[in-house]
């Protein structure tokens, strides 16, 4: 059984319970195709970190999850590290080890037969990233944001089918969110990748996703493409609040908030 | 076989995803990206720097062995030394070498290494730098195993031994127990570790509080015992006892080190090590079962000795970063090397009498802490 760059990620219908609180109720996801981004979006506690956590296998699920005929969700977590790689809304604790290394680690290669290569493909992801100068500094001596770049370079390093990133621009400037959007437009294209974020900033998941799915209280209130999700109609069920789309200047879709619904 | 190994192989040719796209470090808009060729020199000189720290800390420990066994009220010489080591000259050295300062020479490195990799463990798997066998309460259960069997002469599970060798299994009986206290508190609340270390600190305070009530009915005899008990001593030491301790180490230490890569990804983030196929779990309880029975072992032949464990793996990272494969090994070196260094201490500070090791251990280790840690990071 061998994944391919056509295999596209379902999964559900997932359901997940702290207690007797239910916090996804009978979710379906996908298929989502390789090359795509889909914005996971919702307001607080809608359950979209539950979700990506499940996809990740770190939460136990009922459902199914598949890359095409691979069963994910049966897999080990060693096996399934390989085709997955997840990055948690909490940034990289400020440890004694240089950037460059946690990269490796992330990786798990250390064959030193083939280290140069490891290092160069490590130093190419960081260059993408922008943080190459930071390669040999330790993540002590990092700022929030350049940790959680440094926390990106972990997850792209490992070159995953499926790349699952929970809120990766929360610490990042105007300009590094525009940016690493871009990256990751470029990377999921380029390798075929299935990119699941979930992101706060409707305006970004509008301009930079292919797919979105807003979820609430643990249901799924639309999915599909990015423009069909996010509409007047929807955000006023999820959020509770009046929004307009524009079309701007550039002639690209924008959100405009007028309030509370 | 889609695994990361073939993606790795072939990662320098895929291409880059625009020439725009790469984000330029706005911060710091001097410094130069490192090319790879700097970059593998740069981790090579890394790595070369840890073998150099190891290495020191070797050498040093070896001279502290020597000078441990070269100080005394006998002076010997460094060549009456190496004769009695070898069983040769004269037999009254021999006696002193073998019979006393041997022991107590090996016992404080053993027990360095024993508490130091416990402690740089326990300090990873709890994700807490105040975590050491000492701040969780392994020690003060041992203690209170141990006034048990001073005070009120309980020895139930072992009525074979006597002495010396009841204190030393009841404090081994109540350490193991509150390790796997902290083990069921860990399996229950599953990743919460700051559940545990608020669970250790109670335990230490229960059993301070349930020592303190023993010596309250204590008579005077039993009294000192137990206070000279807890003040910790290297001084106990005799060959069956080093014998079951480097036992401990000689099998746990390999173990530590099979798991250096999963504690390393553990430092990343639980859930980022989760998700590069660690088994967050299995890789906590096993790692909890090993300190306890170095913690446990250590402490029960040489008393609550506390400053080790907790300092240790402080000087370690420092000195060589989280990689755990270096921060181990660093942090046992460490340890080995505050216990030499306090046993001299502890043997030479007052003429003619043996000061409790435990004593010195903070005295002997602050300035090395201090020196270490207080150091400003070089950038």
């Amino acid at each position: 059984m061998k994944a391919t760059a056509y295999d596209p990620l379902t999964a559900g219908p997932l359901t997940i319970s702290y207690g007797r609180r239910r916090i996804l109720d009978g979710v379906t996801v996908g298929p989502l195709p390789p090359g795509s981004i889909t914005a996971l979006l919702g307001s607080n506690g809608s359950g979209k970190s539950t979700l990506l956590g499940a996809l990740a296998g770190l939460k136990a699920s009922d459902g199914a999850i598949s890359l095409g005929d691979i069963a994910l969700g049966t897999l080990a977590l060693p096996e399934r590290a390989r085709y997955c790689a997840y990055m948690p809304q909490t940034l990289p604790p400020p440890i004694r080890m240089q950037t460059l290394e946690t990269v490796l680690v992330a990786m798990r290669t250390d064959h030193s037969s083939r280290r140069s290569n490891h290092i160069a493909h490590a130093l190419k992801i960081l260059s993408d990233l922008g943080i190459a100068s930071l390669a040999h500094r330790y993540l002590d001596e990092l700022s929030g944001g350049q940790r959680q770049l440094a926390g990106l370079a972990q997850a792209l390093a490992r070159s995953p089918r499926v790349l699952l990133l929970d809120e990766p621009l929360s610490a990042l400037d105007l300009r590094h969110q525009f940016e690493v959007m871009d990256v990751l437009r470029g990377e999921t294209a380029s390798r075929g990748m299935i990119t699941v974020i979930v992101l706060h900033d409707l305006g970004v998941a509008l301009r930079r996703a292919d797919q979105a799915m807003l979820l609430a209280d643990g249901h799924v209130v639309s999915a599909g493409p990015v423009s069909e999700v996010v509409t007047p109609e929807h955000l006023r069920r999820a959020f509770g609040v009046e929004a307009r789309i524009e079309i701007s200047s550039d002639g690209r879709p924008m959100l405009l908030v007028d309030g509370v619904a | 076989m889609d695994g990361d190994s073939d993606d790795v192989t072939n990662a320098s040719c895929f291409p880059k995803a625009s020439p725009g796209t790469s984000i330029s470090d706005a911060s710091r808009p001097a410094a130069p990206s490192p090319d790879i060729e700097t970059a593998l020199g740069a981790y090579r000189s890394l790595q070369r720097r840890r073998i150099v720290v190891l290495l020191t800390l070797l050498a040093l420990l070896g001279v502290t062995f020597v000078i441990n066994l070269a100080l005394g009220p006998a002076r010997l010489g460094v060549d009456d030394i190496f004769r009695a080591l070898l069983g040769q000259g004269d037999a009254g050295a021999q006696t002193i070498i073998w019979r006393l300062r041997l022991p107590y020479a090996v016992m404080a490195v053993l027990t360095g290494l024993a508490l130091g990799l416990a402690g740089a463990e326990m300090q990873t798997i709890l994700d807490n730098p105040l975590a050491s066998p000492f701040t969780l309460g392994l020690s003060a259960a041992a203690a209170f195993g141990a006034s048990l069997a001073i005070i009120l002469d309980w020895r139930l599970p072992f009525p074979f031994l006597s002495g010396e060798g009841a204190v030393a299994a009841n404090a081994f009986l109540f350490a193991i127990g509150a390790s796997l206290a902290l083990d069921a508190v860990a399996r229950l609340r599953g990743s919460a570790s700051n559940t545990v270390v608020m669970f250790g600190i109670a335990l230490v305070f229960t059993f301070q509080a349930c020592v303190a009530l023993l010596q309250f009915v204590a008579s005077e005899d039993a009294l000192q015992d137990l206070i000279f008990w807890t003040m910790g001593s290297v001084t106990r030491a005799t060959w069956p006892k080093i014998g079951a301790l480097l036992l401990a180490c000689a099998i746990v230490s390999p173990f530590s080190l099979r798991s250096a890569w999963a504690l390393t990804a553990l430092r990343l983030g639980e859930d980022r090590a989760a998700s590069m196929g660690v088994d967050v779990r299995r890789v906590r309880l096993a790692s909890l079962m090993r300190i306890s029975i170095l913690a446990a072992i250590a402490v029960a032949f040489s008393g609550t000795i506390g400053f080790v464990g907790l300092v240790a793996p402080h000087i370690a990272r420092r000195l060589v970063g989280e990689d755990h494969r270096a921060y181990l090994p660093t942090a046992a070196l460490s340890g080995c090397l505050i216990m030499s260094g306090a046993t001299i201490a502890a043997r030479n500070l007052v003429p003619g009498q043996v000061l409790p090791v435990g004593i010195v251990t903070a005295l002997v280790g602050i300035p090395f802490f201090l020196g270490v840690v207080l150091r400003r990071p070089a950038t």
